[in-house]
């Protein structure tokens, strides 16, 4: 090794910052009397002031993509979480509301095409039998929550009594995203529960989603304590921000969550929703 | 954002908080994605990487331990996301300038150009595009390194600490890469008139 070589590691070290008092000392008097060295001091300087300049703007969405991606995550771990709360105990209950659910579900929506405003007794008569048919758990509850829907305006004096805390552990936070996209977008995750559709990805067209974003109004309400027969999250996308919405359906009721809050559907967006999300369906 | 709020934002995202997370991300994306374009030479993968760097960060999160910089360890992870990328690309230098000796590493050549008068060099200016592809000549971890320094800033010691190398490494290899840099940009005609090809060419092991 050349004394020079032993010189050139110390000059990249001095581009660095990283020589100490006498090393520096020894290089700076060397660098005086070499003019080797000294340009190749002054070209490893350049070539660093270029690299560390030349920076360039990320793109937009960067952070954009990374904080939607990150929620569409914590959405699907909260549902899933959500399912597992209540522990091993409610492991057999589950098992139950899901077999119910199964059943029920189809028989939801002909309910709820079938002019539920005008016949709602019809929709009750077939729900109630089969909750008990299959063992739902809560029966009483869900007998009253069914028998409230053919009341003139049900849902407030039937649901205040569910404890705030119940409310709170289901609600999702807010999870909207600012994300710029002219054409509005939606998509339907199948989360949670054993649904027959469980896991099923629904993809929405945009005058869906738009139609999906219209219908989200509803009476703030605090969720009913017993589980979910299923829970489906809906994201989608109007304008310029996404949201994510969770349905929750309760035998014959179906509430949203948004933003924390909980808003119990009316049977008339009700039905006007359900076909939305699942146009399969009768 | 000062490391205090930083600090905080990290136990509020380790809480639970996912929004918490955004301020993070804006703090680092331009560095993030600077080192992923300079890694990998192409805007896309690096938009990619990048996306991907913030993501792996948020769930390892409960692994960064506070004891060094949060940038320290998510560079690390943007690092290593970028040098798995381009081994999985099985990426070739655009300009070769590397052999393998008889044990099988990488050696720089001896590339010292005697074709090139002072006189022309002269005339060339030190351009950000032919130190791009000086950078894009180098073997991905001579450029890993000088990134981290240039780009990043970092201490050798915080390079040893993310790389997991000895600081006598991290010195020895940062010198190698500027000096096979230097003889690029010479070869390529755009190194400063100042420096002669004697500085550049011959051996480089330190």
């Amino acid at each position: 090794m050349s004394s020079c070589e032993y010189y050139q590691e110390l000059i990249s070290r001095m581009v660095d910052e990283e020589l100490s008092a006498e090393e520096q000392a020894v290089l700076v008097s060397h660098l005086e009397h070499c003019p080797d060295c000294a340009a190749l001091y002054q070209a490893f300087q350049s070539i660093s002031g270029v690299i560390a300049e030349d920076l360039e703007e990320p793109p937009e969405a960067l952070s954009e993509n990374v904080m939607a991606a990150l929620r569409r995550e914590e959405i699907k771990n909260k549902n899933r979480k959500t399912m597992r709360w209540k522990g091993p105990l409610a492991t057999a209950a589950c098992l139950a509301v899901v077999i119910a659910a199964a059943w029920l579900m189809p028989n939801m929506f002909r309910a709820n095409s079938a002019a539920p405003a005008e016949a709602p007794a019809a929709a009750s008569d077939q729900a109630a039998p089969q909750a008990r048919e299959y063992g739902l758990e809560n029966g009483d509850d869900s007998a009253s929550a069914e028998a409230t829907v053919t009341g003139a305006a049900p849902e407030e004096a039937d649901l205040e009594t569910a404890p705030a805390e119940a409310a709170e552990a289901y609600s999702m936070d807010g999870e909207t995203a600012a994300e710029p996209e002219e054409a509005p977008s939606a998509k339907v995750y199948a989360v949670g529960t054993g649904m027959p559709s469980g896991g099923e990805y629904i993809a929405l067209d945009g005058d869906r989603a738009a139609a999906f974003a219209a219908l989200l109004s509803g009476t703030e309400t605090p969720l009913p304590e017993q589980e979910a027969d299923a829970v489906y999250t809906v994201s989608y996308k109007v304008k310029s921000a996404e949201h994510f919405v969770s349905l929750r359906f309760f035998g014959e009721q179906v509430y949203y969550s948004f933003d924390s809050v909980l808003f119990f559907l009316s049977s008339s967006s009700k039905s006007e929703f359900l076909p939305l999300v699942f146009p399969e369906d009768p | 954002m000062t490391r205090e709020q930083e600090a905080m934002a990290i136990q509020q995202v380790l809480d639970g908080d996912v929004n918490a997370f955004e301020p993070i991300v804006k703090e680092y994306e331009k560095n993030v994605y600077n080192l992923a374009l300079k890694m990998t030479g192409n805007p896309e993968d690096a938009a990619d990487i990048s996306q991907e760097a913030f993501i792996k960060a948020y769930h390892s999160l409960n692994s960064f331990r506070g004891d060094s910089k949060f940038s320290v360890w998510l560079y690390r992870i943007v690092s290593n996301l970028c040098l798995d990328f381009l081994r999985s690309k099985k990426r070739r230098p655009a300009v070769s300038l590397s052999a393998e000796n008889e044990d099988g590493e990488e050696v720089d050549l001896d590339i010292a150009d005697e074709s090139q008068s002072p006189e022309a060099l002269l005339e060339r200016k030190l351009t950000r595009e032919a130190v791009r592809r000086g950078l894009d000549s180098l073997p991905e971890e001579q450029r890993q390194i000088l990134l981290l320094r240039e780009i990043q800033g970092f201490s050798y010691e915080e390079i040893a600490g993310t790389l997991n190398l000895e600081s006598g490494t991290v010195k020895s290899r940062i010198f190698r890469a500027r000096k096979r840099l230097c003889a690029f940009l010479l070869r390529d005609g755009n190194i400063p008139e100042f420096v002669s090809s004697s500085n550049t060419g011959g051996g480089d092991e330190p």
